[in-house]
């Protein structure tokens, strides 16, 4: 591993207790400057919506942003801003992310104010009214955009809708959302028992943990409902193809892919590598350099390997003019054939190993991604010392494995694939990888 | 604020050549920030032309005398870091981040690309290709488009008219001899700034660095010196577009100063109160009380010449689409004659200060507002005195800057009208509107 960067990474020190009630609690003390982030995440997300209900889970949190029981939405707002205050949210697929950025001056202020956003909730009728049509506008804004609405059917061309991956929301499904089945899911799912709380910034541990003890503390367990941690996405047989007809549009904006490694399969590290190689590393990746630098074809191409707890999902991106789409097709899959056939080399291997090395320093820059870094970890049930072993456990893997990995993982015969554009220019296209599939842009 | 004193670290210096450097050194994560800002967009370029600058944003990534196509983006990638350009009106901007070891290298990159790109056919046409490509995917969003036709207008014959984008029948017309022209009177030293944020030794040794690599490249002499200031068109414009877009959409914009003017900090705090978050005026009367709009806020565009405010509103399609415009209108005028009270002028300082705060953690930022400060505004120490500023600050003083600026007569408005009208849609805006209020 000549002239490999071998910097250990660690966290600052951490002062952690899991509560009587379950809640475990970790702070991190960074007093570079004077903020504080708190994150509390909790194992499930929209996974766990109820079918024909998707958006369950964004609304509860939409609900919940709107503070507690004790406050009206408008006082709630009024006092977390006056103090420069501001909260974020992640709603993933299988966990969820609850955050607050603020001052160290204006803690004694917000951290009590957060507690009960989180513990007391409102849930007003009336606000759930609001929070749903904010969705439905923003599922109609999404629609001015090609790329993101051939994400939204991609998940269930690959999975079908027999897999949570292939359920997205939709303007019916919001429209179905009621108060009862909001509150449900809250005391279904939100309680000590399986919550993280990362707190970092501008204090003392000590201090700051016996602040939380005090305010969580008292937090009562919920049912220990079991979240939805969706299964394995079985390989494809042959192309499944979508076309998403859209008649204004002069480019088509593609997405390709199949299924691949979990988070936790022993070769998930090996598929990253490869990735990057492939697609995943912008003007160092093949599919860049064959597609956009050597035949000037698009404005972006790039590949994504999404790894959840027990499925993974691989993809390529790209958008181009009509006119071009069938060679830009024909490009995209002999690159990716080839690679498949080949491998990479060991020079690729040495480069792809020195990026995701040297940029784990980024990833531990401030105190939002220390947290989100310390989040990132306990979803997978990691230790914190994956990140010091981190370039350790990167620089022992061989060509030989990441060649191994991209035969079994990325070498996939057949594809999903989604094209967004004109159905009279781009259908004929579309048909020479198989039976097309066509729908209205509108129709989800 | 003893925290902030992390702008103690900061030191500038100007070479020989014209090139100014500016230095901050920030302990913490092992890493390193180098932007190069060259004081050139679209704002410079003439009708032929419209574009070009963003032809140099890709093109400075296709090669230079001692550097291969891509070859500085993969060096940057090879050691982990991470690089990025955009084109504004005023500026081209250059941004690498990497560890802190492979600064130098950082440095011999930038350096090579200003004194000796590669500019040949292969080069452009190529090229040429993936701008059209990108300028597609821009105009296939019926929302960017209509905006783009905004701004035309609303910065019609005057500098800013046309965006970094530029102009079809220009990028496709664009010529080798045109670039060469372009790169030899803009892309100079003596017009160029390079900030170095981070894990650094001192601001000294950066600053001989810097020296080493780009001091043999010799001042082009020309005249840098900043713009005029363009007075704002004075008439109003109401324009309406039927797009594909399923969200109807009501923009109206007012003229604003130019970034270094006295007035711009007092509209930036006066947009703050009008727009930013829940509990801002336009959400709370608009959005709640009201229940006009399904989200509603605003932004300033500052720029070396001119400046633009923005107040939107997003509704639905049962709301009469004038109604939502007064309903903006309303709120700067409220602005305007009645300024904003204390408690409002309170907030305003805590969000500057947290927003400060956030953005000290991250080496990346830090550069982008010095080098924002520095090329825009004229000043970096604008940015570093800014909470300073806001402390001295009168509220009364904010009213007037109102006054002379968000002019009415002047105001551009822009209705975005979908073609389809979604019946779900309609049905909750109007179960909305028709529910009791608090």
């Amino acid at each position: 591993m000549n002239g490999m960067d071998m910097t250990t990474y660690k966290f600052p020190p951490i002062v952690q207790e899991t509560l009587d009630n379950g809640l475990e609690l970790l702070c991190v003390e960074d007093h570079a400057q004077e903020g504080i982030t708190l994150a509390l995440q909790m194992p499930f997300g929209e996974f766990s919506d109820p079918v024909l209900r998707e958006g369950t889970t964004e609304a509860a949190i939409g609900m919940m942003l709107k503070g507690p029981a004790s406050l009206s939405p408008e006082e709630f707002s009024q006092e977390l801003e006056q103090a420069g205050a501001s909260l974020f949210t992640d709603a993933g697929d299988e966990h969820c992310v609850f955050g607050c950025k603020m001052l160290a001056r204006a803690a004694d202020r917000i951290i009590p104010l957060f507690q009960s956003m989180i513990c007391s909730p409102g849930f007003l009728p009336k606000e759930l009214t609001r929070i749903k049509r904010e969705m439905v506008t923003g599922l109609k804004a999404e629609l001015a955009d090609p790329a993101s609405i051939a994400n939204r059917h991609f998940g269930g061309v690959l999975c079908g809708t027999g897999h949570p991956v292939g359920r997205v929301q939709t303007v019916r499904s919001v429209g179905r959302l009621g108060i009862r089945r909001v509150r449900e899911w809250y005391n279904s799912f939100v309680s000590p028992q399986s919550g993280l709380l990362v707190v970092a910034g501008d204090f003392s541990a000590d201090a700051m943990l016996s602040t939380l003890k005090g305010l969580f503390g008292p937090w009562k367990k919920g049912r220990s409902n079991e979240p939805v941690v969706a299964g394995p996405i079985p390989a494809l047989a042959a192309n499944r193809i979508r076309l998403v007809d859209k008649k204004d549009l002069t480019q088509v904006s593609l997405i390709l892919g199949h299924s691949s490694v979990s988070e936790l399969d022993p070769l998930r590290n090996e598929v990253a590598l490869a990735n990057y190689v492939l697609g995943g590393g912008n003007f160092s990746s093949r599919l860049m350099a064959h597609i956009r630098s050597r035949e000037g074809k698009t404005y972006g191409i790039s590949s994504q390997l999404s790894c959840s707890r027990r499925y993974g999902i691989f993809s390529i991106a790209t958008s181009t003019q009509n006119s071009q789409a069938k060679e830009m097709l024909a490009s995209i899959i002999d690159v990716y054939r080839t690679f498949g056939d080949k491998g990479v080399t060991q020079e690729e291997l040495n480069k792809a190993k020195q990026f995701v090395m040297g940029n784990m320093a980024f990833q531990l820059e401030g105190i939002v991604n220390v947290a989100e870094k310390i989040l990132w970890l306990k979803q997978f049930g990691r230790d914190l010392s994956y990140i010091e072993q981190f370039n350790d456990r990167i620089a022992s893997i061989t060509l030989e494995s990441v060649n191994r990995a991209i035969g079994e993982h990325l070498s996939s015969k057949a594809f999903a694939v989604v094209g967004v554009g004109r159905k009279e220019e781009i259908g004929s296209v579309l048909a020479e990888l198989g039976t097309v599939e066509t729908v209205n842009f509108r129709s989800l | 604020m003893e925290k902030l004193r992390l702008f103690e670290n900061i030191a500038d210096t100007t070479f020989d050549n014209g090139l100014k450097a500016i230095c901050l050194k920030k302990p913490g994560a092992p890493v390193v920030s180098v932007q190069v800002w060259y004081k050139t967009g679209s704002a410079n370029e003439r009708d032929g032309i419209r574009g070009i600058s963003h032809f140099f944003e890709h093109m400075m990534f296709r090669g230079s005398k001692n550097v291969g196509p891509e070859e500085h983006a993969r060096r940057i990638n090879d050691v982990g870091g991470h690089y990025n350009a955009f084109t504004a009106e005023d500026v081209t901007a250059y941004i690498n981040a990497v560890p802190r070891e492979h600064l130098d290298m950082v440095l011999s990159l930038e350096s090579d690309r200003m004194n000796d790109l590669v500019i040949n056919d292969k080069v452009l046409e190529t090229e040429r290709r993936v701008i059209v490509e990108e300028f597609q995917t821009y105009l296939n969003n019926p929302l960017t488009k209509a905006f783009l036709e905004f701004r035309k207008e609303f910065f019609k014959g005057r500098a800013y008219e046309y965006s970094a984008l530029g102009r079809m029948e220009d990028i496709r017309t664009v010529s080798v001899g045109d670039c060469m022209d372009y790169y030899r009177r803009w892309y100079a030293p003596d017009n160029a700034l390079i900030v170095v944020v981070g894990d650094i030794d001192s601001c000294e040794s950066v600053f001989n660095r810097i020296n080493r690599c780009f001091g043999s490249r010799p001042a082009c002499g020309a005249d840098f010196s900043a713009p005029a200031a363009e007075p704002p068109a004075r008439r109003p414009l109401w324009m309406k577009r039927d797009v594909d877009f399923d969200v109807p959409m009501c923009i109206v914009g007012y003229p604003a100063p130019p970034a270094s003017d006295r007035d711009a900090l007092p509209l930036e705090i006066l947009q703050l109160v009008v727009s930013q978050g829940e509990s801002s005026r336009m959400h709370r009367e608009i959005v709640r009380r009201r229940s006009l709009a399904v989200m509603a806020g605003g932004m300033n565009q500052s720029l070396k010449r001119a400046g633009m405010s923005l107040f939107f509103a997003v509704f639905t399609p049962n709301v009469p689409q004038r109604r939502v415009e007064d309903a903006l209108v309303a709120q700067v005028e409220a602005v305007r004659t009645g300024g904003i009270s204390p408690l409002e002028m309170e907030k305003v300082k805590n969000t500057v200060l947290t927003n400060r705060v956030y953005e000290l953690y991250s080496a990346d930022h830090i550069s982008q507002k010095l080098a924002y400060a520095e090329s825009i505004e004229g000043d970096y120490r604008h940015w570093v005195r800014r909470l300073s500023e806001l402390e001295s600050l009168d509220v009364n003083a904010l009213t007037g800057a109102a006054l002379r600026n968000w002019d009415e007569s002047a105001r551009h408005t822009l209705y975005l009208k979908p073609k389809k009208v979604n019946p779900l849609l309609f049905a909750m805006g109007l179960a909305r509107r028709l529910m009791p209020r608090r």
